[in-house]
């Protein structure tokens, strides 16, 4: 039961404040319409940490959440958070959770699953948009998936510290 | 039987659970117009906005909001009645002392503070801090002293959503202000586009762009950027025309709700002929 608390009550409850900085600060950074993902960073946190079916599972429901909040079309934000958790998890080892959350490595993972997470909810949100190849790889999924996993550098450093 | 059973389920946990969500995720997406879903959004975009509002007040607090409210206030209707003077006298140009002048210029802007933004190339909402009980309402225009913003998605008691220009979803029936020729303005993810324009029309770099009266939404007249480029396209005969939006939607804090006056005639038409097509 303890354990079920700790892997998705929790990271619920910490998810807020991280929408909440999502939605007031991070515009604040943004190099054009190009954004960091708070969320992501924290969704590959949990997914390294308890695995890829807690990831897929909290991927949904942070995605959710964001959707109803965000104002947004509901369920797009679900379906990219969901394939960025499961793809994360898909990162996780049992034995390496440390090494995992405290090197590049960290850092490798968050940039494939921001840029998927940005990938497919481009493909989900757009109408009529130009969905040339070089566009839709290089524009809206790896450069916000570049600028989230430069913003995950210092939660890296911060993991290591406080060990 | 049940032994395999457990076994499938044990070794593609992951995938089942992965699949069983995506599926839940796209029927979400299909219940979007539904008003039960509306209510839940507009009451968690409440309580969010509330908090929002609070840090944003808190950062405000050493700013004359009022006077800059006011300030803001004074421009956009001054704004709206340059562009209204500059559509007189491409007319007066036309009719050649056949114009009479009428002055409509009674308009009325309700001032919004932006509470929460989602800056993203496809998907730009905003959250204002007025809602029901400021008389905002679902589909009116947004604006600020330099022109078109977007419009009114939804609406709570204090809080409303819009959807800005730079939003896949959002489209506008425009015209160039100087030689009248109309199209559809939308959003194609980089720029502002009016696609399909027979390369015979007479338009411009340079030209301005407004909304047009068959928009049946936003009233008339009110700027909406100016074009920056036009190419043709593969066959020749029809072209691209990019518009500079005369707003940057991604720098703006403060927007104007436009109220705008109902026109009953057209309103009333357009009611025959939806209740004549169900």
């Amino acid at each position: 039961m303890k354990i079920r608390i700790f892997k998705i009550i929790l990271p619920i409850f910490i998810f807020l404040p991280v929408l909440f900085l999502q939605f007031i600060f991070v515009p604040m950074i943004a190099i054009g319409s190009i954004i960091p993902n708070l969320i992501i960073i924290l969704l590959v946190y949990y997914s390294l940490k308890f695995g890829q079916l807690t990831g897929t599972i909290l991927g949904s429901i942070y995605g959710i959440l964001f959707d109803i909040i965000s104002g947004g079309i509901l369920g797009t934000a679900m379906f990219s958070n969901t394939i960025a958790g499961f793809s994360a998890g898909y990162f996780y080892n049992e034995n390496k959770i440390e090494f995992n959350l405290e090197t590049m490595f960290f850092i490798v993972v968050v940039f494939i699953s921001s840029s998927l997470n940005s990938l497919f909810y481009l493909l989900l949100t757009s109408s009529e948009i130009k969905l040339t190849s070089s566009y839709l790889v290089f524009e809206s999924g790896l450069l916000p998936g570049i600028y989230t996993a430069a913003i995950s550098i210092p939660f890296v450093i911060f993991n290591k510290t406080k060990k | 039987m049940s032994k395999f059973v457990r076994t499938f389920l044990n070794s593609f946990k992951e995938y089942i659970v992965l699949i069983l969500l995506l599926i839940l995720s796209l029927l979400i997406i299909t219940l979007n117009e539904n008003q039960k879903v509306k209510n839940v959004r507009l009451f968690s975009l409440g309580i969010f906005a509330t908090f929002n509002k609070i840090v944003l007040d808190i950062s405000n607090y050493f700013e004359d909001t009022e006077h800059i409210e006011g300030l803001l206030k004074n421009n956009a209707q001054l704004m709206l009645q340059v562009n209204e003077l500059r559509d007189y006298a491409y007319e007066l140009d036309e009719l050649k002392g056949q114009f009479e002048f009428k002055t409509k210029s009674d308009y009325k802007l309700i001032s919004a503070q932006i509470v929460s933004r989602l800056v993203s190339k496809i998907s730009g909402y905003f959250i204002i801090s007025k809602g029901s009980i400021d008389s905002v309402e679902i589909g009116l225009p947004v604006i600020t002293d330099k022109g078109l913003v977007g419009i009114v998605t939804d609406v709570s008691k204090n809080y409303s959503t819009i959807r800005t220009l730079e939003n896949s979803l959002f489209k506008v029936a425009v015209r160039d202000q100087r030689s009248n020729v109309d199209g559809v303005l939308n959003w194609d993810g980089k720029d502002l586009q009016i696609k399909n324009v027979p390369t015979t029309e007479d338009i411009e770099v340079g030209d301005r762009v407004i909304v047009s009266e068959l928009s049946t939404i936003i009233p008339p007249a009110i700027p909406v950027g100016v074009i920056s480029n036009k190419e043709s396209t593969i066959s020749g005969i029809l072209s691209n025309i990019k518009v500079k939006p005369f707003v940057d939607v991604n720098k703006i804090k403060n927007v104007l709700i436009l109220k705008k006056k109902k026109d009953f005639e057209l309103d009333s038409l357009i009611t025959k002929v939806s209740g004549g097509l169900k």
